[in-house]
């Protein structure tokens, strides 16, 4: 988002060279223990895939091109890839991350939070429906993304669930 | 798996205490006194769920309460069989039992024919091998005596589907070396022997009507009792001397243990939907024929086409 | 002709326009929304159409077939979520364009060239689908094996930074794609005794987390309070002169392999979107910015993906083979009410395919009328604030999702690759590569398997389509690997001649990591320019992501 916002209010005019030097930088550091980690994680995961794909159980027997076949070689591929991963990890320097930003404290609870309620939210639908569990799923959305005017709360989580519902219901007719 | 069986299953009983709560007294003795769910196990548009909103359309008229069609895609319908026998058998969830009834048991898949309730058989899609019109072929019998010497290839729509096991068992019956190549769906299976990429085609009488009406495919043969009102001048196969039915066949089922007096309701109702012109309307311009078989006729029949795919499917 | 004007004006019938009325709104929505399909709508609306005259049902129907294919779009460029998957290739450019503030100037350029691809296609319907729909029939196991492997080579160009990562995310998403029963045996494979894992993970699920979910998780991370700025407020909604110049050849050239793409029948938008996109990028001269919020990645994708529209059409009636899974669930209706696709279609009914070509066009002129009106209400919903997107983005995903399978187990699976996804995001790996994988793994093994089966190993080479396919292909990864090895050997001593013409410029705004020297060179006007009066913008993308500040450079002028 920063880098949208950085570019957002840009564009609007020019300005002196200086002064974009003044402003933080918000991209996340490049890192080689990132790096190696990343790599060696990808390593031991291909190594895994190859072990599974070795032990498929084929009814009908198998040999020459069978069912073991394409996996096996697709996790050979992965494990090659992922071993240059780890030597370019170890031996060249560690690439920008420049695309991707530093993560935020408040990021952090905000997006678990937000995974948490969807879990939730998901089982709670499956036992009691889709109305409340929707009201109540975006109501706290909207809270934990710090939306504070009750107005807004319940008017914006029955709108969604109300528009939703009657797409679903009346003009698709999948039930909800 | 156990625990997230239960899980469902306890939910599940949640659920039924919730709908035992609500649900007025009066409701136990006239069924049906509310929505009908109705599961098909394909994604909207195939002749599965062409053929269940059919009769789902025909059950709501008959009956007087919303049936709704439910697609619930996946691994071959297990998944949609699956979730059918985890309702309460009320008769307030059926579905649509496809041939995969008797097939998937064989391939490994967790599924079981006596968890379920069999209400009717209301359909069948003959299987047909049909040649591109380009080749020599012009009977069942020259086109096996040909196998025997050369190697052919049938395209089908998928691996262990009705129309792979009649390539299978055609060739085990004659000795005639034919190798089926599942396709991904029957259309896709036509075009390749279309094309001339294979050198025959089993697939449903659907898929290959507009061909033959063309003049694009040659049907040599339909692996039916009787002939197909699309292929007018086509044998059977019984006909021809090999004595092979198959089809992609369909009924409607609940879970096992709906009780009788609802069952006889469910049946008496989808006999009448099977019959109505609507539903005759929706299924045979696609090749399909209105074939009806009670629920327990059609149990017997699942049990016998599950114990013959067995040989085929076998390892 | 007379048979041919008739079967035209037989669409401006009242109740007629009304269908397509109908169609155009369903069809919208229903593309916006991420998870429901087009053919998803196609299948439900085919149930009350069934009972409609021909004409109006065919209204109905390609009605909705066409204005998904423009409402997809939308959420592609506004919040990285392909509302169906031939948009998928639409998000390269399309969301970063929106990042840019350009989100506006995407979504016209991308309803315009979807309306030139899909009008071209139907000019070749109307002219021509007897004959090209022979060709599709061309394309057995081994040839379709060889476009497949053509296709796989645009892992290297959609692998954005390191290309070893975007092979690695390709075979990630080849090896997800395995997940299931095998396609010519049966046998399960990596199922771990869940049954819904039998029929492989949902393809649209997978999409949606790795990019919809994915990119909300980020923003949820990282943003900051403190900033929040409109974006509607900013940017040109039509492109300028120059800018329908650039467009021009993308188009020509994404057009004409959406073309082909659409004839082929089992290939469709999604690997059309992906391909068009390679092949404009391969020929277009600012390669660099491509995935960086390229106005060019944008035509090029949805001309690729749009003109598949008339290429399924095309196999559909004149072969009756459904070009596409839509076409699939058409069939399905045309045979009830009684028109037989196949080639005497086209000799007994002219007037009919009149019809349906005029149905097809006028459709496409009424969406693209609506979403060139109604695109400034569109970007602004992205002023809404930040709370009200996310919550609305999360819940429509959840409920989009479930809707394809009516199974919460889907659910799960978006919301597990939504995680996956945001990790590969924040280690430098590609969800592009992987979605590629995805769509082509299954192509890839099951029509070689089926290849050997039916001719054995010498199938693939002996047959003039698919030998020089596989040939392309060689050709393609060549220059592809080829060229970013020249470049970066030219881009060095081209360095060295910059590093002392810009020390001054260099010491205060160039990133101790900007190392690779290529993109540097694509920067080398705004380091050499006199007088430079720079956009605060150029700056500090330059400072982030260097090549990125030539797009910039090269559209604020």
């Amino acid at each position: 988002m920063a880098e949208l916002n950085q570019l957002a209010t840009s564009s609007s005019g020019t300005l002196p060279l200086d002064e974009t030097i003044a402003e933080p930088n918000y991209s996340a550091a490049p890192s080689r223990r990132l790096e190696l980690v990343i790599a060696v994680t990808a390593l031991a995961l291909s190594l895994l895939a190859l072990w599974l794909s070795r032990n498929i159980f084929l009814r009908m027997g198998g040999g020459g091109v069978d069912p073991k076949w394409w996996p096996t070689l697709l996790s050979v591929l992965a494990a090659g890839l992922s071993a240059i991963l780890v030597g370019m990890s170890l031996f060249s320097s560690p690439m920008s991350r420049g695309e991707v930003e530093a993560t935020e404290q408040d990021g952090w609870i905000r997006m678990l939070v937000a995974l948490t309620l969807s879990a939730i939210y998901v089982f709670a639908w499956s036992t009691i429906g889709y109305v409340i569990p929707t009201l109540v799923f975006t109501a706290a959305l909207l809270f934990v993304f710090g939306l504070r005017s009750w107005k807004g709360l319940v008017i914006f989580s029955t709108v969604t669930t109300g528009f939703i519902y009657g797409l679903f219901h009346y003009l698709l007719k999948v039930p909800l | 798996m156990n625990t997230r069986r239960l899980i469902i299953k306890a939910i599940a009983a949640m659920a039924l205490t919730g709908v035992a709560y609500s649900a007025p007294a009066w409701a136990q003795d006239s069924f049906p006194s509310k929505d009908i769910t109705f599961v098909v196990q394909a994604a909207a548009g195939g002749a599965s769920d062409r053929t269940s909103r059919a009769i789902a359309a025909e059950l709501e008229k008959d009956l007087g309460v919303s049936v709704i069609v439910e697609n619930r895609p996946g691994a071959t319908g297990t998944v949609a069989f699956a979730h059918v026998a985890e309702q309460p058998a009320d008769g307030y969830t059926i579905g649509f039992g496809p041939v995969e009834f008797a097939i998937a048991e064989h391939l490994g898949y967790d599924f079981d024919r006596a968890d379920y309730t069999y209400l009717a058989q209301v359909m069948n899609s003959p299987v047909v091998l049909a040649v591109p019109a380009n080749s020599p072929y012009n009977t069942l019998a020259d086109f096996i005596e040909a196998a025997k010497t050369t190697e052919m290839s049938v395209s089908n729509s998928g691996a262990a589907s009705s129309f792979a096991a009649t390539t299978f068992t055609l060739a085990k019956l004659t000795e005639a070396k034919l190798v089926g190549v599942p396709f991904d769906g029957g259309a896709p299976a036509v075009a390749a022997a279309l094309g001339g990429h294979v050198n025959a085609v089993t697939a449903g009488a659907g898929e290959t009507a507009s061909a033959f009406a063309d003049g694009s495919l040659k049907v040599l043969a339909i692996f039916a009792e009787e002939a197909h009102p699309a292929f007018p001048g086509v044998p059977t196969a019984k006909e021809q001397g090999y004595d092979l039915t198959f089809g992609a066949w369909g009924g409607v089922y609940g879970p096992a243990g709906i009780p009788d007096d609802v069952k006889a309701i469910l049946e008496e109702s989808i006999k009448k939907a099977a019959a109505s012109q609507t539903f005759l309307d929706a299924i045979t311009p696609a090749g399909i024929l209105p074939v009806y078989k009670t629920g327990d006729e059609w149990k017997a029949f699942v049990d016998a086409e599950a114990a013959r795919y067995a040989e085929v499917l076998a390892p | 002709m007379s048979a041919l004007l008739d079967g035209v004006l037989a669409v401006f019938e009242p109740s007629v326009m009304l269908c397509l009325s109908v169609g155009v709104v369903v069809g919208m929505l229903v593309g916006m929304f991420p998870g429901i399909t087009a053919t998803m709508a196609v299948a439900l609306a085919s149930g009350f159409t069934m009972t409609l005259e021909p004409v109006q049902g065919l209204a109905v129907l390609l009605t909705i077939y066409v204005a998904a294919n423009f409402g997809d779009r939308i959420p592609s460029i506004l919040i990285n979520t392909p509302g169906t998957p031939a948009s998928i290739a639409t998000t390269f450019d399309g969301y970063p364009m929106a990042k840019n503030g350009q989100a506006g100037l995407a979504l016209i350029v991308s309803a315009l060239v979807s309306a030139v691809g899909i009008v071209a296609s139907m000019v070749l319907f109307a002219g021509a689908a007897v004959p090209l729909a022979q060709l599709a029939l061309r394309f057995g196991p081994s040839e379709m094996f060889a476009v497949v492997v053509l296709a796989m080579t645009i892992m290297i160009s959609i692998s954005s930074k390191s290309i070893t990562k975007g092979l690695l995310a390709g075979v990630i998403g080849l090896f997800i794609a395995t997940i299931g029963r095998d396609p010519i045996s049966g046998d399960a494979r990596f199922t771990f005794g869940i049954r819904e894992l039998n029929g492989g993970l949902d393809f649209i699920a997978v999409i949606i987390g790795l990019f919809g979910i994915a990119e909300l998780l980020d923003q949820l991370l990282t943003h900051r309070n403190h900033e929040v700025k409109p974006i509607s407020a900013l940017g040109r909604w039509w492109p300028n002169k120059s800018e329908y110049k650039r467009i021009a050849k993308p188009t020509a050239i994404s057009g004409l392999i959406g073309l082909v793409v659409g004839i082929i029948p089992g290939a469709g938008g999604d690997i059309a979107g992906l391909l068009g996109w390679d092949r404009a990028k391969a020929a277009s001269s600012t390669k660099a910015t491509f995935g960086k919020g390229n106005i060019e990645g944008v035509a090029a994708a949805d001309t690729a993906s749009s003109a598949t529209l008339g290429g399924s059409l095309t196999t559909t009636m004149a072969l009756g083979i459904p070009g596409d899974s839509v076409m699939a669930v058409m069939i399905g209706s045309m045979i009830v009410w009684g028109i037989q696709p196949g080639p005497s279609l086209f000799v007994n009914e002219p007037a009919l395919v009149a019809t349906i070509t005029a149905i097809m066009v006028l459709a496409t002129f009424i969406t693209l009328a609506i979403n060139l009106v109604r695109m400034p209400m569109m970007v602004k919903l992205l002023d809404m604030p930040k709370p009200y997107i996310w919550a609305t983005v999360l819940v429509f995903c959840i409920v989009g999702t479930y809707a394809t399978t009516n199974n919460l187990f889907t659910v799960w699976v978006m919301l597990f690759f939504g995680v996956v996804g945001l990790i590969l995001k924040r280690c430098g790996i590609p969800a592009g590569p992987i979605v590629l994988g995805l769509i082509l793994g299954p192509l890839a093994e099951s029509n070689l398997r089926r290849s050997l089966l039916i001719d054995g190993p010498t199938g693939l080479i002996d047959k003039p389509i698919s030998a020089t396919l596989i040939g392309l292909a060689i050709i393609a990864v060549v220059a592809a690997l080829g060229s970013p090895l020249l470049a970066r050997r030219k881009a060095k001593r081209a360095k060295a001649t910059l590093l002392l013409k810009t020390v001054p410029y260099r010491l205060k705004a160039t990133p101790p990591f900007c190392v690779n020297a290529r993109p540097l060179a694509w920067t080398a006007p705004l380091y050499l320019a006199p007088r430079v009066n720079f956009p605060r913008s150029a700056k500090t993308s330059a400072r982030r992501s260097p090549a990125s500040a030539s797009t910039f450079w090269a559209t604020s002028r």
